[in-house]
């Protein structure tokens, strides 16, 4: 780091102070990544001209590949080991990479540090010059520590020069002021954020729990999903499992599913307990989860297995919103400012990513969505003493509408077209089903051409094929799946074929006399022209399950 | 009041809104289901049977001894009616319910055409939906159809029976005194299930 030994604040803001660019690790990846690609595609060139006899293409393509690549790697290895000074400090003002001209200290009228943009931002008096205000001073270049460092150092300053002018404090320092006292006013009602930290821990011990007992690790499957409790209309109408509502919100389709989710909860779900408590932060965060699920009941999980936090994710993210717009008169404007830009924007921006995506769960997302929004509404802020005594009363009243919201919600949802467990079973019965008749159907084709009084093609009738399709049958019987469903038609085609199969040798069996064996002959020819349709219809159904991510 | 005695805190106004919400909700519904009302009463009023829906034993070619003895523990008045009016039958049969096959019903009623059986219904009410969807696939098995689209404002499930089909809405609805019904209804010759 390019600064002085000695920080500003101990020096009475009288010593220069210097930060200078830092090496930055991702130019000198960026340039080795480039130097690679134009020495790979020079190499190629080379390869290739020199097989087919073609030099052109080294010249035409691999030299300039080579220099436009070996170019802006040497450009990044340069601006690697330059390191020039972006901001000079010193008693009488600031020098800067991006400013026009010096400035005086008197000049400057105040400070911001925008941390996403890596700038400070240089709010200038205006004089007769009608200078533009604020001017940036980029400090991308410097690591996070240090451009922290610059801004206070600058703030040092700026405020010592007002302070010597009697001008006072600047508004920066005013807002940062009110977010300290408001942050220290909210950390001595709520010392510890422990309760968003544990639903953050149980979503993640659930995920470990199920890689542990195997589950696939990103993407399991939905028939995987809906066994340890995925959310599903049919399930939860018809199987009376009203618990998959909760624990559906617990689950995640894979290890991206459930890190974007608990990312999204993790500064929000802190923040939102600090405003309103740990019991009402549980309430929220519970009744948004339960809302999704139900309001999910309606669209996705009519068809799909649905599961992620993401309602309750919402609800918490709508809840510190809507807290935050209710409280706007007491909350500092930076805080206020901070929760529209940072929480309530990626909340506006996952609600319109879902709808350009089919695999995400929108219903859940819009039911814990309002829920959260009207729970930020009524619930009572930890801060706000003037109506403290009506916490409990508020809500309770929350948790009120938000249960009525869940039971109106299940008991007006339709009876679903997807039966996930009669479905799922039907899928295993046929997983075993399915190469049991390949087997018998391989196994038959060993005895073509022979007479049907061949006794190992006698045998193999009676011991395999009769037995093996009765065993089918007797499997494809237990189906429960309504005969709409692709896997129900698949495994009703596959009793026809056994049924068939079995038709053709018991009569091969039976044929005793030249006549007999003349009939079962034809009859089989038949029942070949009728197994070769029935397969025909089989191939064009594609039983598969879907699963839709919260 | 003494000095001592606890002051009595008013619930927040938000309570006040929420219940007053709940009222006009309630008299809301309560007035569109006016026509309905009689029904809701008699249930809650009196004990009416429970009984197990014979869907299997339904058939077109029965008469209204024949359901009787079908249905021997079911109070059935029969009235005479106007087909043209009710596009089902000359004559109707029914009798109030507590329960079809452990659901929740208020009415079952038959329709006779020519003295023979038309159709069958047993109302359920909003809250019975699931449960009587649940019961059917426990007595019926698998359904055998679906409708995904509406046709006359309802979308049905299908199963099949011995001489007919029964049918049940797939939508409860949002109006919570409003009614899903399950038909029985004779299999017209060569049909097949209805397309999705």
């Amino acid at each position: 780091m390019g600064t002085s030994p000695v920080p500003p604040a101990q020096t009475g803001h009288e010593e220069k102070v210097m930060f200078s660019a830092e090496r930055m690790a991702s130019d000198a990846i960026a340039a080795g990544g480039f130097g690679l690609v134009g020495i790979a595609l020079f190499s190629m060139t080379v390869l290739a001209g020199t097989s087919a006899s073609r030099s052109g293409w080294i010249w035409g393509l691999g030299l300039p590949a080579l220099l436009v690549f070996g170019g802006i790697a040497f450009a990044l290895i340069r601006r690697y080991y330059d390191r020039p000074t972006l901001l000079k400090l010193s008693a009488a003002g600031l020098k800067a990479q991006g400013l026009g001209r010096p400035l005086r200290w008197e000049e400057i009228d105040d400070v911001e540090f925008d941390e996403r943009y890596a700038r400070l931002l240089v709010h200038i008096r205006r004089n007769a010059t009608h200078e533009k205000s604020p001017q940036a001073i980029p400090l991308k270049r410097l690591k996070r520590p240090q451009r922290r460092a610059a801004f206070e150092a600058v703030m040092a300053r700026v405020s010592a020069r007002r302070a010597a002018l009697g001008l006072g404090e600047t508004r920066t320092e005013r807002d940062m002021r009110e977010v300290a006292e408001f942050d220290e006013k909210l950390r001595a009602l709520t010392p510890s954020a422990w309760s968003a930290n544990v639903v953050v821990a149980l979503n993640v011990a659930v995920w470990l729990v199920q890689a542990l007992a195997g589950v696939p690790v990103m993407r399991p499957t939905s028939e995987v999903l809906y066994l340890w409790g995925g959310n599903s209309a049919s399930a939860v109408l018809l199987d009376g499992e009203l618990w998959r509502l909760f624990t559906a919100t617990v689950l995640h389709g894979g290890l991206m599913h459930l890190a974007l989710n608990m990312l999204g909860l993790w500064a929000p779900g802190r923040q939102l307990v600090r405003q309103i408590g740990h019991s009402q932060f549980l309430s929220v965060y519970l009744a948004s989860a339960l809302c999704g699920s139900a309001a999910s009941l309606h669209f996705s999980a009519q068809a799909s297995v649905s599961v992620g936090a993401s309602g309750a994710v919402f609800g918490v993210l709508g809840a510190l919103v809507a807290s935050s717009w209710k409280y706007r008169a007491q909350l500092p404007a930076l805080n206020h400012k901070q929760i529209w830009s940072g929480p309530g924007l990626f909340m506006v921006y996952a609600l319109v990513q879902g709808f350009g995506s089919a695999r995400v769960d929108n219903a859940a997302h819009v039911g814990g969505l309002l829920c959260g929004v009207a729970l930020g509404l009524l619930l009572v802020a930890r801060f706000d003493v003037t109506r403290a005594e009506e916490r409990t009363s508020q809500a309770a009243l929350g948790v009120l509408l938000a249960t009525a919201a869940v039971v109106v919600g299940v008991m007006t949802t339709p009876l679903p077209r997807t039966w996930h467990a009669p479905l799922f079973e039907a899928h295993a019965v046929l997983r075993k089903a399915g190469p049991e008749f390949e087997r018998l159907s391989r196994g038959l084709e060993r005895f073509k051409g022979r007479p049907d009084d061949d006794p190992e093609l006698r045998a193999y009738l009676e011991r395999d094929l009769l037995r093996g399709c009765a065993g089918i049958q007797r499997d494809l019987n237990t189906i429960r799946a309504p005969a709409w469903e692709p896997v129900a038609q698949a495994a009703s085609l596959l009793g026809r074929m056994c049924g068939l199969m079995s038709e053709a040798a018991r009569i091969g069996l039976a044929a005793g006399t030249p006549q007999e064996h003349a009939a079962a002959e034809r009859r089989s020819a038949a029942i070949l022209v009728e197994l070769r349709a029935l397969a025909a219809e089989m191939k064009a159904l594609n039983p598969a399950g879907k699963e839709k991510k919260k | 009041m003494s000095a001592l005695s606890p002051v009595r805190r008013p619930l927040p106004r938000s309570w006040s809104y929420a219940v007053l919400a709940i009222t006009m909700s309630t008299a809301v519904v309560c007035i569109a289901n006016v026509p309905r009302m009689h029904v809701y009463l008699k249930h809650w009023g009196a004990a009416s049977p429970r009984i197990a829906m014979p869907y299997a034993a339904l058939a077109p070619d029965m008469d209204e001894k024949a359901l009787r003895a079908a249905l021997p523990a079911l109070p059935l008045r029969c009235i005479s009616e106007d087909k043209a009016r009710n596009g089902l039958g000359d004559r109707v049969c029914y009798a109030s319910l507590d329960a079809a096959d452990n659901a929740p019903a208020l009415t079952a009623a038959f329709f006779f055409d020519g003295g023979r059986l038309a159709q069958g219904v047993v109302h359920v009410p909003w809250w019975g939906h699931h449960a009587a969807a649940r019961a059917l696939v426990a007595k019926l098995g698998r359904p055998e159809a679906i409708q995904d689209q509406r046709v006359k404002g309802a979308r049905l499930v299908q199963w099949g029976v011995a001489n007919g089909i029964v049918v049940i809405n797939r939508d409860p609805g949002w109006d919570p005194l409003g009614w899903s019904a399950v038909f029985w209804m004779p299999r017209p010759p060569g049909s097949r299930p209805p397309a999705r």
